[in-house]
């Protein structure tokens, strides 16, 4: 049934060749590009060192590894659907794990997670165990029995095992949503990788890396961006590599950030006890507390705080313009005036804003938790502190459990499992992928804490007047990734007046730690690999769903290959002018917006996947049912509890949160849903004819 | 594709119950050291290579154990598969 035997079809713009010949050929083609990057970085570095400007080391790392990514999609470009679709199912074991390490690896592992370890602490290590392990459950109920199908997307899968056109439907949604929340935050990434390497500005920066998007994915559909995958995930992973090999050498002499991890942990502990008992640190939370305070004060009474405001501000312009001041300071003044909230609703809303963000801020080594802090609260301490590490805890088994099921339903990285040539390279692959993948994953918090020890050591404790290049040119692309204040006037920058973005950290990380400009590149090279790697993957899978499964499938089943692939081309362009136009917007930090993405996953196309294959009882009404509640519940919950902004305590439906888990867990209660309902509903209705064969023949190996 | 005689039923229903219960088997494994580790995170209060135990299992134990889990389950599946192929020639 679903097994064609495929011929030996074409690599990276090769002719037909056989199997072993073929094989070398990638073999040595990848060497060669792994070799020249090599090669290229040191050149670079040489030519730094005479005197190359920045601008044009900034644009040689911007262009060069687009044109070699723009070559590969020329080279593989194809009209041909199986190619187009599947990559002709071609994909040798190790190639496809790479091509997924890729795919996997976007802007929010390669930015957000060490950014997130660093800011969070304990806390963010639910990300790397919930990506990493994902790929378990993958491996085990998922990847082989859709290779086994081999068709071309998942909601094919659900459409044949179900057989209706309803899962289809659902699943073609659930697709298109989730990838295109998904690209969003990766061209985000593409922004500020590019705003801050060219200097241009973010709305522009957006649309240049949007055509780097489109010129691999848009000529040579999966078999273009496979073999550009493979290109970009060498790139990736050295330019995540070298800049924390290269702190830990600094800073202990071993070559081997793992192996350091313990020991810069007891420093940065160390470092945070001293901060903390610390007297000028302890004036900024003073500061920042009264700030808070002076705020909380003009909320009590809105109406009279707003017009002293006015008052006060009148008296300022007033004064000015008798003095005969600067032109600067006359418009200071008016500006002030003009920026004075316009109702008592607008007040009330700023100044609560207001007292929030100080007060967040009055919190000792600038409201981070202590790097080896085991979750939130205390177990031993008063009921608050119990609660608040019971909430801490849970909350942090959900989050890990959110996003490895959801990492087995997302759809760009399954649809994947269909390109290699057989069930067992399927398996194979996935092997590789993960091996691939946990080699970032583990050194991301070694990247963290070395971090931190350089910014306790070596940033804190800086004069205002010779602050460190990163933080001026990071806070004029934008002062919420970057920002200083020197609340307490002692003219030295404290932890407490520090404001990172974790988003940032990464990109920062070659400054911090006063390594070249050409490392700086590399790293933002990277970024910008994982970025385009992952939106490529995505935005195909988005064209994919509409135009195979909605177009071709539902409504013209006499469309013409070439129409197919036209179509999925069109609608490819259609969604990436939609991200980008999202992403302008700077929605939110990346890990906000992604971690949502896996909680929909996981409580839709997981639980019917994984039932489709394990159980032959589960029917076409149940499937759809279980479908439609895990969506339901998981959207329910992460709407009505994301209303309100944390900290609003007083707010009603702000605390009610079910056992402490946030929004963005809501997978949990939507997988569980979703279970039931399947197994419910299923059991109630007759079962389907001719299930029993399909699933039969999923599970049964393949006879070759 | 295939004639469905009862010999190769055997040999299919029997592959597939020994796959499920690798699978069953490699995701207990899975479990223990995916949720374990943080749930009793303040209890296990030693040091693994210099780290708190729940901090090392999750930043490096837990993903390197993850690649050995979906390794050996790629063997065995090879396995078994070939045992399957074996048990329809006879």
């Amino acid at each position: 049934m679903s097994t064609e035997s495929q011929p030996p079809a074409e690599g990276v713009g090769s002719g037909f060749a056989p199997g072993s010949v073929r094989r070398r050929r990638l073999r040595r083609r990848y060497a060669l590009c792994l070799a020249g990057l090599l090669v290229f970085v040191g050149v670079m570095l040489v030519l730094e060192r005479w005197g190359l400007p920045r601008a044009w080391i900034a644009a040689i790392f911007l262009l060069a590894p687009v044109a070699l990514y723009a070559s590969i999609g020329l080279a593989c470009r194809t009209s041909d659907s199986t190619q187009y679709f599947v990559a002709g199912r071609s994909v040798p074991a190790v190639y496809n794990g790479l091509a997924i390490g890729a795919d996997w690896m976007s802007v929010a592992s390669f930015m957000g997670l060490a950014g997130l370890l660093y800011v969070n602490g304990y806390s963010g290590l639910a990300y790397v165990l919930g990506w990493t392990g994902g790929f378990c459950l993958i491996a085990f109920y998922v990847a082989p029995y859709l290779r086994k199908f081999g068709q071309y997307t998942i909601a094919d899968f659900l459409g044949a095992r179900y057989a209706g056109r309803l899962p289809r439907i659902i699943g073609l949604l659930v697709t298109a949503m989730c990838s295109l929340m998904y690209v969003v935050a990766q061209i985000y990434g593409v922004g500020l990788i590019t705003s801050r390497l060219t200097g241009l500005n973010f709305e522009i920066g957006i649309f240049v890396g949007l055509g780097g998007v489109l010129v691999c994915s848009f000529l040579g559909g999966m078999r273009a961006v496979t073999w550009t995958q493979v290109a970009q995930y060498l790139i990736l992973v050295v330019a995540f590599l070298v800049p924390v090999v290269w702190l830990s050498v600094k800073q202990t002499g071993v070559p081997l950030p793992q192996a350091v991890l313990g020991q810069q942990m007891h420093k940065v502990a160390e470092r945070e006890r001293e901060l903390m008992d610390d007297a000028r640190e302890q004036q900024v939370v003073a500061a920042f507390q009264a700030e808070a305070g002076r705020y909380a004060a003009k909320l009590k009474d809105v109406e009279r705080a707003m017009a002293e405001d006015r008052g006060q501000a009148q008296r300022m312009l007033e004064r000015a313009s008798q003095a005969a001041a600067s032109p600067a300071e006359l418009r200071a003044a008016q500006r002030a005036l003009q920026n004075l909230p316009n109702d008592a609703d607008a007040a009330r809303e700023a100044w609560t804003r207001a007292r929030d963000s100080y007060q967040e801020r009055a919190r000792p080594l600038g409201g981070m938790p202590p790097q080896a802090r085991l979750h939130a609260g205390d177990p031993r301490g008063d009921p608050a502190q119990r609660t608040a590490f019971e909430h801490s805890r849970l909350d942090f088994l959900a989050l890990v459990f959110c996003l490895m099921a959801g990492t087995a339903g997302m759809p760009h990285i399954l649809s994947r499992f269909y390109t290699t040539p057989s069930v067992r390279e399927a398996r194979q692959s996935a092997t590789w992928a993960v091996l691939f993948i946990v080699l970032l994953y583990i050194t991301a918090p070694a990247l963290a804490v070395l971090l931190k020890v350089e910014v306790l050591n070596s940033v804190v404790g800086v004069s205002f007047d010779a602050l460190p290049r990163w933080i001026t040119e990071w806070s004029r692309v934008d002062p919420s990734l970057v920002s200083v204040v020197d609340i307490n006037h002692d003219g030295l920058l404290q932890l407490g007046e520090l404001r990172i973005s974790g988003d940032v950290l990464v990109l920062a990380a070659p400054e911090i730690g006063g390594m070249p400009f050409v490392v700086s590149c590399l790293v933002a090279a990277g970024g910008l690999a994982a970025a385009l790697s992952t939106a490529d993957g995505l935005l195909l899978t988005i064209a994919n769903a509409l135009a195979h499964d909605l177009y071709f499938k539902i409504i013209d089943p006499q469309a013409s290959v070439t129409r197919r692939v036209a179509l999925s081309k069109v609608i490819l362009l259609l969604f990436a002018l939609v991200a980008a136009s999202m992403a302008i917007q700077k929605p939110a930090a990346i890990l906000l917006l992604v971690t949502p993405v896996f909680s929909i996953a996981a409580a839709t196309i997981f639980p019917a996947l994984m039932l489709g294959v394990f159980w032959k009882r589960a029917n076409l009404q149940g499937a759809c049912a279980g479908m439609v509640a895990g969506l339901a519940v998981t959207l329910y919950y992460m709407l009505s509890r994301h209303a309100s902004p944390h900290g609003l305590a007083s707010a009603p439906g702000s605390n009610d949160l079910w056992w402490g888990i946030q929004p963005a867990s809501a997978g949990v209660f939507g997988v569980a849903a979703a279970l039931a309902v399947i197994v419910i509903v299923s059991l109630l209705t007759p079962a389907q004819a001719g299930t029993d064969e399909f699933v039969d023949a999923i599970r049964r190996p393949q006879s070759s | 594709m295939t004639n469905p005689a009862q010999p190769d039923r055997a040999v299919d229903a029997r592959h597939w119950r020994r796959s499920r219960h690798v699978a069953l088997a490699l995701t207990a494994v899975w479990m223990l050291i995916t949720f374990v580790p943080p749930f009793f995170a303040r209890d296990l209060a030693f040091d693994v290579f210099g780290a708190p135990f729940a901090v090392w299992v999750a930043a490096q134990g837990a993903p390197i154990l993850y690649v050995v889990l979906v390794w050996v389950y790629e063997r065995r599946m090879d396995r078994l598969d070939r045992e399957h192929r074996a048990g329809r020639v006879d």
